[in-house]
């Protein structure tokens, strides 16, 4: 999947937990290296919710090793481009 | 399921006077539904209100918590073994309340389950009378630190 459009994606689910500062998810204006829990204002609880929202969305899995890693969107955005980069085999069985 | 309602009853981390539940009446990977009767002589009465015992929110809040994160985290935790692995703490509620709850009335919970993954529970819960008056309903999450 584009990095683009995993960014999109992660913006578009972002946005709903952001009780922050809302010109903070400006896409342009972003900055990717904050913790998510400075630019939206969440807590580590939220960023739960946020992650079940990820993998719903691109229909991806997450363990819980890959969710402790994820503390900024750059993360965010590198753990789902991992995941939705893996080829897909398909059982002919 | 009986042996599973069971287990939890058993093993329920809550005791007297702050257990708010006396049965579990359906449980599957869904939902759960459980119950519990306010005595009158409930230890919070005596001070809310003083001559006028309604039921705190707080602790119509906490039923809801003990039933339907509580109760129901320990259902869908359950292992082979029949041992529960997770253990459920409130982290957030939004709920309304609709009607107050006098002494000796019984109430039932009903949690359905929105996700329960990475240790995080998220429910829709709702507390209705036994005429299937709503009492409270509203969204509820409880966070698993057990075997962490």
């Amino acid at each position: 999947m584009k990095k683009e459009a995993i960014i999109k994606g992660v913006l578009e689910i972002t946005k709903n937990y952001n009780y922050g500062d809302q010109s903070t998810i400006d896409p342009d204006t972003l900055d990717y290296d904050e913790k998510l829990v400075n630019v939206l204002g969440v807590d580590s609880v939220d960023i739960v919710d946020i992650v079940v929202d990820v993998e719903d969305h691109f229909n991806i899995e997450f363990i819980d090793e890959e969710i402790k890693r994820i503390e900024t969107f750059n993360d965010l955005v590198s753990e789902i481009t991992k995941k939705t980069d893996k080829p897909i085999y398909h059982s002919h069985l | 399921m009986a042996r599973e309602t069971d287990i939890i009853l058993n093993n329920f981390p809550c005791d007297t006077p702050y257990r708010y539940i006396n049965e579990i009446l359906e449980a599957d990977t869904d939902h759960i539904v459980g119950k519990y009767h306010y005595k009158v002589d409930e230890y919070f009465y005596q001070g809310h209100f003083k001559g006028n015992p309604i039921t705190p929110g707080a602790i119509l809040l906490e039923t809801m918590a003990q039933i339907g994160l509580l109760a129901f985290g320990m259902y869908l935790s359950l292992d082979e073994n029949n041992e529960y692995q997770d253990e459920f703490y409130l982290v957030s509620s939004e709920i309304r309340f609709n009607k107050i709850v006098k002494p000796n009335t019984g109430v039932i919970v009903h949690s359905e389950k929105i996700f329960y993954k990475h240790k995080k529970l998220k429910c829709n819960v709702t507390m209705q009378d036994e005429h299937g008056t709503i009492i409270s309903k509203g969204i509820m999450s409880g966070m698993s630190n057990k075997g962490s």
